[in-house]
């Protein structure tokens, strides 16, 4: 019960951090800048093939921005298309049943979310053993607590980062577009920042896992960014080796990719919960081994 | 009186040097306990190994009697000032303090209570709410000394509590720790003799991570069996006679100091200056100074290479 209080008051102490310092404003308007560009750019992009549409179908009264992707987005032929593209009904149910700008800021989030997560999470991580700060909480509260705590801390501070940037992405998404459906992009946006902060805590848990080696901030980052690679292969690596024709690559190859967030993106893309809920498991599950075992190997040495 | 702490031929290596070399020790509960030792003697890397920060490569600690330190069995009950550590800079000094106070298992009033009476007593009401970066280096010493004393810790281990703290506050800090004496084990690295001497009931030397020497301060430094009289220009005593078959006493003409040694089980220093002072005067002697026991600095130098003290003294 003591652990579990500590663990609290640490994840809530690197809350309360992130709100005093000026990292945390850094962070918040990093994920802001990010979404808003990314959203932007993208929103650009469909009101210029909108437009071109629009010439191409000759239409006489130009369309408000936003209701022509809707229309698209809403054909049964464009869902027998993505059907065919992503070779089964019920995905393209899925993902066609969602918003185009909310699918949009997902896809992009997904890619840009561990990358934030590597740039910010681990050096916090690092510097508290660097400078030594962690030797105030180590005469208090076991090591474990700490760690978990600075994850627990960090993962509601991601959460907070992508809930802001997403109501940026709702912002520039109904300012871009008058004519779209601002409930059901805000509705998605919802769900798909659900989603992508339960594929973010995966990567807060191997590069945090992976900082408890250095005492450098700087090195902590270096070190994240290599993690991130390192699974990015191991996931590009367990594919092909699934495909490969020795029997022994064949079962090591869906091992490999199991232990990397990657190979649960797929089902976080569906929206059934007999998808979802699996992933969502494997994905806090891998978070906590990877925090675990960096956990394991800084008990080994000294504070 | 069972130990606070007990170190037991513990060894610590970073790579091949050897911080504790087989460091074994003990520190009485309730024992205000001083740590001397050259730069690089072990100091911190003792009082590090006792908080749990550094792992061991041999030997046994104990704290508080039950094993090494352990935060499920320790936390709250022991408290350390570490040397180097630097507090979250962005962190407010109240806010950290009751932090740290729930932390160590205190509920969220008292630990407010108890950080804003540290902070009273620190003199850091003033900044209690404003971030460590902005704090000069002696007013962060100080949060961090304050942190020591929350709840009701059994040990607690300083590691250079005064360096970086101005005059005033050293005077202010030193009263509070002497008002603690007996209250709990505390044990005190400092490279400052005289602050040793002035807090200190007990005194530990070490060098290359081993003790050199250990005890009572009134035992090392011979307080209670020898008092110094340090004379002006003038008369020079005749030591023989002034012992008088009771005291031995001798004259050291170069340094003019009489050093007389004498039985702690039949006199004390009471009665010894009873006896000899009006002597002393009555041989015309200027006194300037009178100590009791040998200065620590002088012990400290004799225990850590009593060949080169030697060799002073020719």
């Amino acid at each position: 019960m003591r652990f579990w209080r500590q663990t609290l008051l640490i994840a809530r102490n690197e809350w309360g951090y992130a709100l005093r310092s000026r990292r945390a404003l850094a962070v918040l308007t990093l994920y802001v800048a990010v979404a808003a560009l990314t959203m932007n750019g993208l929103l650009s992009a469909l009101l210029r093939l909108e437009r071109e549409l629009g010439e191409l179908l000759r239409l006489s009264a130009a369309p408000a921005p936003g209701s022509v992707v809707d229309a698209l987005w809403n054909s049964v032929r464009f869902r027998q298309l993505v059907a065919g593209a992503v070779g089964s009904e019920s995905l393209a149910a899925e993902l066609v049943g969602v918003s185009p700008v909310a699918l949009a800021f997902a896809g992009l989030a997904f890619f840009y979310t561990p990358l934030l997560v590597a740039l910010l999470a681990p050096a916090r991580v690092a510097e508290e053993l660097g400078r030594g700060t962690l030797r105030f909480i180590a005469i208090r509260a076991p090591l474990l607590a700490w760690t978990l705590g600075k994850f627990l801390g960090q993962v509601l501070l991601i959460g907070a980062g992508l809930g802001f940037s997403a109501l940026t992405a709702w912002a520039v998404a109904v300012y871009r577009l008058p004519g779209a459906d601002s409930a059901a992009i805000g509705a998605g946006l919802v769900s798909w920042t659900l989603r992508v902060w339960l594929y973010a805590a995966a990567f807060a848990g191997l590069t945090m896992g992976a900082a408890h080696l250095t005492k450098s901030p700087s090195r902590a980052i270096l070190v994240a960014v290599l993690a991130l690679i390192a699974v990015a292969v191991a996931a590009w690596g367990g594919g092909q080796l699934a495909e490969s024709g020795w029997q022994g690559w064949r079962t090591l190859g869906p091992l490999l990719r199991a232990i990397t967030p990657q190979a649960y993106r797929a089902d976080l893309w569906r929206r059934s919960a007999a998808h979802l809920a699996p992933a969502a498991a494997a994905l806090g599950s891998l978070a906590l081994c990877y925090l675990l075992a960096g956990y394991a190997l800084r008990r080994r040495r000294d504070l | 009186m069972s130990d606070a702490l007990r170190f037991e031929g513990v060894v610590k290596c970073y790579g091949r040097r050897r911080a504790l070399d087989g460091l074994t020790l003990q520190a009485p509960a309730g024992a205000f306990a001083g740590i001397v030792g050259s730069n690089g003697a072990g100091k911190t890397t003792f009082l590090s190994a006792a908080a749990g920060l550094l792992r061991v490569s041999a030997g046994t600690i104990e704290v508080l009697g039950e094993g090494p330190f352990d935060p499920a069995r320790h936390a709250g009950r022991v408290a350390l000032l570490p040397q180097d550590a630097e507090l979250p800079r962005d962190a407010a000094p109240r806010d950290l303090l009751v932090f740290y106070g729930e932390l160590q298992g205190l509920d969220r009033r008292t630990a407010r209570r108890q950080a804003d009476e540290a902070l009273e007593r620190f003199h850091l009401t003033d900044r209690s709410h404003s971030p460590l970066r902005t704090l000069s280096h002696g007013l962060r010493k100080r949060v961090a000394i304050a942190q020591c004393f929350l709840g009701d810790p059994e040990l607690i281990l300083l590691d250079e509590p005064m360096s970086g703290l101005d005059p005033r506050e050293m005077a202010a800090a030193r009263d509070f720790l002497a008002a603690q004496r007996r209250k709990r084990t505390i044990v005190l690295s400092s490279h400052n003799l005289h602050e040793i001497e002035t807090l200190c009931d007990h005194v530990i030397f070490i060098e290359r991570g081993r003790v050199t020497r250990a005890g009572a301060l009134d035992a090392v430094t011979d307080r209670d069996g020898r008092i110094e009289y340090t004379l002006g220009p003038g008369a020079e005593p005749d030591a023989a006679a002034l012992g008088g078959g009771d005291f031995e006493c001798a004259w050291n003409s170069r340094a003019r100091t009489l050093t007389c040694r004498y039985s702690a089980a039949r006199f004390d220093a009471a009665e010894v200056n009873r006896r000899l002072l009006p002597r002393l005067l009555e041989a015309g002697c200027a006194i300037l100074e009178i100590r009791r026991g040998e200065r620590l600095e002088k012990r400290y130098l004799e225990a850590e290479n009593p060949q080169r003290e030697n060799d002073a003294r020719i």
